[in-house]
């Protein structure tokens, strides 16, 4: 680029006279920086949403000839508000590695399809036929429950929900997942069991409306970036009270910022919650007329296994250790109890219990237990940790101090992780300092839309959109209506979630695996059995992807997608906030949108071959039944494709016009080879769904104007904060508080030892109106002990591993590895780990390493006072590094709530390598 | 996979010594970013060199495009980037030829009003401000701006212009 340091000084300089004339910069200097908007060289610049993290920064991205040639963060956004982090620059360039998927690959042997043989392109109607083909074999052999979809956070809004239906309301199979599973299902959890309803209440304004910002296993310096900038500018200019905590297993960038460091055990943030609870309870720091008007407590069964395979020894029974006696209630003289893991099938049940059973269940968390079990840093002095955690219950505590305390993956990839999602808003309910600005308990998310489309479409295998449940036979009423489905269409029986689904691929009882926006074959734990399953004979697993990867190598079919900024979209972020945008330039090659290989597949299905009687082990009989004579009185044929059924007959009332004010001249290649404006028809219909009943999205058009609106959108506005009602619609003045989430607002009564059947249920909420939505509605003080992991170090296996991302680099590296700036930036994964440890095993700064657990090995460098510094005993590995993969290495251990994987923490050892 | 588990199984009866393992091939075509069978562990990777010269004497890399951050031409180990202690500005607030110096940009602050009376959003950037020192929540230059191991050749050409 013809880029001098003249330009830049010239451009600053007069950018700066503007600001001391008293000119109001806008647009900022950053497009003085950049270039005018639509400028001499002509570069049209639009609107879109970033890639990447959870974050959801809006950007603003500039085209010339069919090609983006420069990005910047979008200066009116109220995310990022004109910033972005290294990765948001390089959106511009992951479009364009050489290696792009432009033509569909199937491997074959004599000019047919065959498990062994070569990858050779094909076109795209031969790639549908076979997996018409497949499909239909497998459905015919096993019936829905032999194929599955996998998606992510990071599918379109539109895609999800097309996939979704496709899957739910045309295959009658609920086998469709997402990473996100992997990602945030312990945080859903969470939301659904103490408010009824999905994503957080507040929002990132809470940053600068808050004294104190807590962080529970988040690195948002790395994983945040630009919520970080935020986080850091409210820290640094916000004056002394604004204190920043860093709890984590080991130090890492976030510590830079932070007050108060502190370094926990994996696991034991289940006990420092706890000790918080008591803390609060013990100093009179309750807000008890919040607590006694809008809440009620809670508990639930502790023997709830770990999500390993039902085989596993862990599965049936386990023996208590001596800190799990103690913070279970049978005290030390408990070590050692065999407890029969009775609670396996339904982990998710809780009933309500009273005041003084909960101060009983706290009764252990006393600041000696609890400082003795968690301190995670052997050369940190009891005292010292102990006056640090005594430092952190008094900002819960301190009357009239605003707390956020913000997590991700530490506690949502846990094998408890439901629970800890839980005991975060315990600590905030008892403190009164939840869903006013600046005081929340705020679960972040990781992925791109997350929420928006893995969550708020539901495209997991017990979900419907907005919340509704396959399980609820009301709400797979409310589906079929909306999507004009023969009564019983919906197949009653959840699907398997993700990891049972791989295990399910291993053992043949699933065959068909169609992935999208995502790398399974890089993220699932316990890879070695992964590919296995890839390779088993039997199995066919198709891989839609922008560039090859891991999982297309282990595929059979390879099929190329459009990515991001190549199609019309949507993503919604970890605030409840959506935004869309438009394709900004064509793809390559063949390569087309994921949505618009769902509706060519769904060409090739007619209702008659779907909608028939079908087996479901488990559904009433081992059957669903037959809609077809139903569907026939609706007026369908069965000739009818399942495209023309469920996408083309509800869209064809949205044309598409290249001419129209919404196209804004660009195009779209999926609406001009459907026939229609499929991503607004799609939006149209979803929107349906959540209208009402506190999920109310926008009309589409309305999202190109600005950078996203906070759902519920009502009466034309967003709600920045929810339950509260200053400002969320759904409460009645008066109210204060109604935390109004529908699920599980009935429930029975009981002590620590479980429900008591004779009492009558309770009811968490005063009233409905007349839409059924719920008045001075009640959210849930948990109670949930502290656990071992399944797995911790021991004797051989004598370090924890906990893996993760850097800032550099997207998850799998499927795109970041290919900008040369991020590849050189950080090329490899490495191994973090203390010098003490690297020194006792012979290991100086740089040096490869094997690591090793039960399940594989790999090879990399160890990195000493790199960016994560370890305390002794853990080591930290990436898991972006195709060539580092770590996930050969991890557990498929999951909160048996959330079925979500816990790579944070399983036992490995470190050797030479010979 | 039988069949392949019982050749895996025959070949560890014959070659004991070897170890059995090395028999399964996977993932093995030259596609992807590593062209090797991805059930093995990778050949052995080149360490990272990000310069070896006092960062006075690196030369600036070019930039990808107008408006992209540069790149940190030189090493950062045991440089402190911090809140109170930035070694990166020590040099690069007040820059000065050829060292790139602070932008403006650096030096503004995003101005935003949430109010209940905005609509539809209530969340709003009025405008962005030019303050004297530079902008607090970029105390984390790195976030931005990455070292570079110029010994490593890309991965895959990237063909943005």
């Amino acid at each position: 680029m013809n880029w001098t340091r003249r330009d830049f000084v010239k451009k600053s300089l007069a950018a700066s006279a503007a600001v001391a004339a008293g000119v109001q910069l806008t647009p900022d200097l950053q497009a003085a920086l950049t270039n005018s908007e639509n400028g001499e060289n002509g570069w049209q610049w639009e609107r879109a949403a970033c890639r990447f993290c959870g974050t959801g920064c809006t950007l603003k991205i500039a085209t010339k000839n069919d090609k983006i040639v420069a990005v910047k963060g979008d200066p009116d956004a109220p995310v990022n508000r004109g910033l972005l982090c290294v990765k948001g620059y390089y959106n511009a360039k992951i479009l364009y590695g050489k290696d792009r998927l432009t033509t569909p690959l199937l491997r074959m042997k004599d000019g047919q399809y065959h498990k062994e043989g070569e990858f050779k392109p094909i076109s795209w109607d031969k790639a549908f036929d076979v997996m018409a083909e497949k499909i239909k074999g497998t459905l015919k052999a096993k019936g829905p429950t032999g194929i599955s979809m996998f998606g992510s956070g990071q599918y379109t809004v539109d895609e999800g929900y097309a996939a979704n239906k496709l899957m739910k309301a045309g295959f009658r199979s609920n086998n469709i997942e997402p990473n996100a599973r992997h990602c945030m299902a312990s945080a859903v959890v969470g939301f659904i069991q103490v408010f009824g309803i999905d994503e957080p209440s507040g929002n990132y304004d809470d940053i600068e409306a808050t004294d104190s910002m807590i962080l529970w296993g988040a690195n948002m310096a790395e994983m945040h970036p630009i919520l970080w900038t935020r986080v850091a500018r409210r820290r640094l200019t916000g004056g002394d009270k604004i204190k920043v905590v860093n709890l984590s297993t080991y130090r890492n960038r976030s510590s830079d910022l932070s007050d108060l460091e502190i370094i926990f055990k994996p696991n034991t943030d289940l006990a420092l919650f706890n000790y918080i609870a008591k803390y609060l309870i013990d100093n009179d720091a309750v807000d008890w007329d919040f607590v006694n008007k809008h809440t009620i407590f809670a508990a639930g069964p502790k023997d709830i296994g770990y999500g390993l395979p039902v085989d596993d020894p862990r599965e049936k029974e386990i023996k208590l250790s001596k800190a799990e006696a103690i913070a279970q209630g049978y005290g030390p003289e408990g070590e050692g109890k065999v407890i029969p893991q009775n609670n396996t099938a339904k982990p998710v049940k809780h009933w309500a219990i009273n005041l003084e059973e909960y101060k009983k269940a706290l009764e252990p968390y006393t600041l000696d237990f609890v400082a003795e079990l968690a301190k995670g840093d052997k050369s940190e002095s009891l005292e010292s940790f102990k006056k640090k955690l005594v430092t952190l219950a008094e900002l819960y505590a301190e009357k009239g101090r605003k707390v956020t305390s913000f997590w991700t993956m530490g506690m949502n990839q846990h094998v408890r992780g439901s629970w800890v999602n839980e005991l975060a808003y315990s600590v905030h309910l008892l403190a009164g300092k939840q869903a006013t600005p600046g005081n929340g308990a705020f679960s972040l998310t990781g992925q791109p839309s997350a929420c928006g489309t893995a969550r708020e479409v539901g495209t997991f295998s017990h979900r419907l959109p907005a919340d509704l449940v396959i399980a609820n036979p009301k709400h797979r009423q409310t589906s079929e209506d909306i999507w004009k489905l023969p009564a019983g269409t919906i197949n009653p029986k959840p699907g398997s979630h993700a990891i049972k689904i791989m295990r399910q691929l291993g053992a043949g009882e699933i065959n068909f695996f169609w992935s999208h926006v995502a790398n399974p074959f890089q993220d699932y734990p316990k890879l070695n059995d992964a590919f296995d399953a890839a390779r088993r004979k039997d199995n066919f697993i198709v891989i839609s992807d922008v560039y090859p990867t891991v999982s297309t190598k282990v595929a059979d079919l390879v099929l190329p997608s459009a990515m991001i900024f190549e199609k019309w979209g949507a993503y919604g972020n970890a605030e409840r906030r959506t935004q869309h945008w438009r394709e900004q330039v064509p793809p390559p090659g063949e390569a087309k949108a994921d949505v618009w290989q769902y509706l060519e597949l769904a060409k090739r299905f007619t209702i008659g071959e779907v909608w028939g009687q079908q087996p479901v082990k488990g559904a009433k009989g081992d059957m669903i039944p037959e809609v077809l004579s139903a569907a026939k009185a609706m007026g369908y044929k069965e000739s009818d494709t399942l495209f023309k059924v469920l996408f083309e007959n509800p869209g064809k009332e949205f044309p598409w016009d290249e001419s129209s004010t919404i196209a804004n001249g660009r195009r779209n290649h999926v609406a001009k080879d459907q026939g229609y404006f499929v991503q607004k028809a799609l939006w149209e219909e979803y929107r349906k769904f959540g209208l009402g009943h506190g999920h109310d999205l926008a009309p589409f058009d309305e999202y190109f104007k600005l950078a996203g609106l906070r759902w519920p959108v009502v009466n034309g506005q967003e709600t920045p904060w929810r339950y509260n009602e200053d400002y969320d619609p759904y409460v009645n003045k008066g109210e204060k508080f109604n935390f109004y989430g529908p699920a599980l607002k009935s429930i029975l009564q009981g002590d620590l030892t479980g429900p008591d059947k004779e009492k009558p249920k309770v009811n968490l909420f005063a009233s409905k109106d007349d839409h059924g939505n719920i008045r001075g509605g009640k959210a849930k003080i948990f109670f949930r002990p502290y656990a071992d992991p399944p797995e911790m170090p021991d004797a051989e296996y004598d370090l924890w591993l906990c893996t993760g991302r850097v800032i550099e680099h997207w998850h799998s590296g499927t795109m970041t590895r290919r900008v040369p700036e991020l590849y050189r930036a950080v090329p490899h994964a490495t191994i973090a780990m203390h010098k003490k440890d690297a020194k006792a095993k012979g290991f100086k700064n740089g040096d490869m390493a094997k690591i090793s657990s039960r399940r594989g090995h790999v090879q990399a460098r160890i990195e000493i006072d790199g960016r994560n510094k370890m305390p002794q005993g853990s080591i930290f590995v990436a898991w972006f590094d195709e060539h580092i993969l770590i996930n050969k290495l991890t557990l498929d251990q999951t909160c048996p709530m959330s079925k979500q994987t816990d790579y944070k923490k399983c036992a490995v050892k470190i050797e030479k390598i010979v | 996979m039988k069949t392949l588990k019982a050749f895996v199984a025959l070949s560890c009866g014959l070659f004991l010594l070897i170890g059995c393992e090395s028999e399964v091939k996977i993932g093995c075509e030259k596609v992807s970013l590593r062209t090797d069978c991805v059930n093995k562990d990778a050949l052995p990777l080149p360490a990272p060199k990000y310069g070896d010269k006092p960062a006075f004497e690196s030369k600036n890399l070019d930039r990808s495009y107008l408006g992209a951050p540069p790149q940190i031409p030189h090493s950062v180990v045991d440089m402190v980037i911090s809140p109170e202690t930035n070694m990166c500005l020590d040099c690069h607030f007040p820059g000065g030829d050829p060292i790139p110096a602070l932008p403006d940009s650096h030096k503004t602050i995003p101005k935003v009003v949430v109010d209940r009376a905005q609509r539809p959003q209530v969340t709003k950037v009025v405008g962005h401000q030019l303050t004297e020192d530079y902008d607090r929540g970029r105390y984390f230059c790195v976030q931005c701006h990455v070292p570079q191991a110029l010994n490593l050749k890309p991965l895959v050409v990237n063909q943005f212009k």
